[in-house]
């Protein structure tokens, strides 16, 4: 039997219950007649899932299994011609070498450069008080580098060497071998007396428009 | 208030709340399910059965069909189920229940206000008052005006009570039985009060002020009421039946023995009428003195009457007894209230049919309102 006279919040209870009604149904003893119970619905729902799951990563295993097939494959071709590959990489090493001799050669003979020409024309606008001290010539199409003083160390030493140097730059022979004449040490040597300079003629690139003949 | 037996929550809300607490309506299975689901009541009375089938179980309702027949009548039941519900849900029919069992009770009181805090008061009141052991019977206490869980904590809670209810294990039984003839109760409720209730409902919608004497005449017992639109007023069974008739039958007959009489007495073949006031003396005795307690301490006279348990045969009854009292008949006008329920009939039902013997099967599929203040303006 049930506890008598439980303490009901009635006014709760008034709100949701209707009034003069009352339900005398055992609920305990009534039979189940629920056509779908929520267990059999979970149920499913989590088979689906497992199911969608095992489809997911059978799916992801085949995919995998077919991605090592193929790499495996790929890895034994790749074996196969790693040794046509080695000598194709030697031989292609190879060409380039040679390919550079044949360009600087090509680039030699068809050069208008002549170094006791340039040597000439160098000494033609060397001004007095300039003295070159070394020439080095790099080769063709590197550079030339030229050494060289400008006698005493007053302001007059240092405008001579300025317009050397701007004659040199100016000079249309020169330009036309020559990308660019540049000073790349200037100083005061005390001992000799004189204002020292280190000239680099940088060779224009040869035309590679104009190929090998 | 549940004085005891009853489990929570035991009020019902609406005809549509057709599925037990337990159970869960899950969205899958609602989307499943026909929109237009049919409702069913069943009301057990003692003498007679009736069984409906309206379109829903809110309002607007239909009221499709209904079936009436005796009590204990299974193959009757049976028929009737498999008409008015062909398909069936897991094997039942679901309906709201009305039931009528002997041993039900309702019993009115008024409360001692300085004794409401008391835990054990309305247990006291059950046991002492009323003979009824809260240990073996479901009982719950309701305000007899507003029809409301009785609650002692509340301030403005009427001290009018009405205890009713039934032994739990008949409860049990009534339910093993619903179900063993394939209905499942989506409630189970006590038919008497369902019929008293709706009873006041009409007079309040009739906007009726005047006191109405209810009769519940059984076998063994008459259950005699005082309702009007304010609630129901007054309660007192009386011990005396239609049993109690026969005797009187076969004396003023001359008949050998009281088998005969009682048979010629249900059957209706012979005219009672001219007896009536012998047939009905207890009753009519015990009855006038609860009318004359109920004006005299009220001050309102009881004009009407009306039988909502009588057996069809004895319909004569109704009026010898009212025209010995000396008051009218109630003959309620079904249509007009049910329609302000938003309840019509389907052509397939008959009006004359719908008497104040309907009364609990219809009260089964109305939301009754709680507003004394209702009458007359619903």
């Amino acid at each position: 039997m049930l506890a008598i006279l439980k303490k009901v919040s009635s006014t709760r209870k008034n709100e949701l219950g209707a009034p003069w009604r009352v339900d005398f149904r055992d609920l305990e003893t009534l039979p189940d007649t629920k056509a779908v119970r929520t267990d059999f619905l979970v149920n499913i729902l989590l088979f689906t899932l497992l199911g969608s799951l095992l489809i997911f990563f059978t799916h992801r295993e085949i995919t995998l299994s077919g991605l090592k097939d193929d790499i495996t494959l790929v890895q034994s071709q790749i074996a196969d011609t790693s040794t046509p590959n080695l000598t194709a990489e030697t031989n292609f090493r190879d060409f380039l070498s040679e390919e550079k001799k044949i360009k600087d050669m090509h680039a030699w003979a068809v050069s208008p450069f002549s170094f006791p020409d340039y040597l000439i024309h160098l000494a033609s606008l060397m001004p007095s008080g300039v003295r070159a001290s070394r020439i080095q010539y790099q080769g063709f199409p590197e550079a030339i580098l030229v050494s060289g003083s400008v006698e005493g160390q007053n302001v007059s030493a240092s405008e001579t060497a300025s317009e050397f140097i701007a004659s040199l730059q100016q000079d249309e022979r020169f330009k036309e071998l020559f990308a660019s004449v540049t000073n790349s040490n200037l100083g005061r040597n005390a001992s000799t007396g004189t204002l020292s300079f280190e000239l680099i003629f940088t060779f224009a690139k040869p035309d590679a428009s104009r190929g090998i003949k | 208030m549940v004085l005891s037996g009853i489990q929570e929550p035991e009020n019902i809300s609406s005809l549509d709340d057709s599925l037990p607490p337990y159970f869960t309506r899950l969205p899958s299975v609602t989307m499943f399910s026909s929109s237009k689901t049919k409702a069913f009541v069943f009301d057990q009375g003692e003498q007679v059965s009736v069984l409906v089938r309206a379109s829903s179980s809110k309002a607007p309702i239909q009221i499709e069909e209904v079936r009436e027949f005796a009590t204990g009548d299974h193959v009757a039941l049976t028929e009737a189920m498999g008409e008015l519900n062909p398909k069936k849900t897991a094997g039942f029919l679901f309906a709201k229940c009305g039931v009528s069992p002997e041993q039900g009770f309702i019993r009115r009181a008024t409360l001692d206000p300085k004794r409401l805090k008391e835990d054990n008061y309305l247990v006291e009141v059950a046991s002492s008052q009323f003979r009824i052991e809260p240990d073996s019977n479901m009982i719950a206490v309701l305000n007899a005006h507003d029809g409301l869980s009785f609650d002692s904590a509340k301030v403005t809670t009427s001290k009018d009570v009405i205890f009713f209810g039934m032994p739990s294990s008949v409860a049990k039984s009534i339910q093993g039985s619903l179900l063993e003839k394939g209905i499942f109760p989506k409630s189970i409720e006590l038919s008497s009060l369902v019929s008293l209730t709706a009873l006041v409902d009409f007079l309040r919608f009739t906007a009726s002020t005047k006191p109405t004497l209810v009769l519940e005449l059984g076998r063994l017992s008459t259950q005699s009421y005082i309702v009007s639109a304010k609630g129901i007023d007054a309660i007192r069974p009386i011990s005396v039946g239609l049993e109690g008739m026969v005797p009187v039958v076969q004396k003023e007959l001359g008949l050998k023995d009281e088998e005969s009489a009682r048979k010629l007495f249900f059957t209706n073949t012979f005219d009672f009428t001219g007896m009536g006031a012998a047939l009905c003396k207890k009753l009519l005795k015990e009855l006038q003195s609860s009318m004359g307690f109920y004006e005299v301490q009220t001050g309102q006279s009881i004009s009407q009457l009306v039988c909502t348990v009588l057996p069809t045969k004895l319909n004569w009854l109704e009026s010898v007894i009212a025209a010995q009292l000396g008051i009218s008949v109630l003959v309620p006008e079904i249509k007009p209230w049910l329609s302000s329920k938003n309840i019509t009939l389907s052509p397939s039902v008959e009006t004359s049919g719908l008497d104040a013997r309907k009364f609990s099967a219809l009260g089964l599929m109305i939301e009754f309102s709680a507003k004394v203040s209702d009458a007359g303006n619903s």
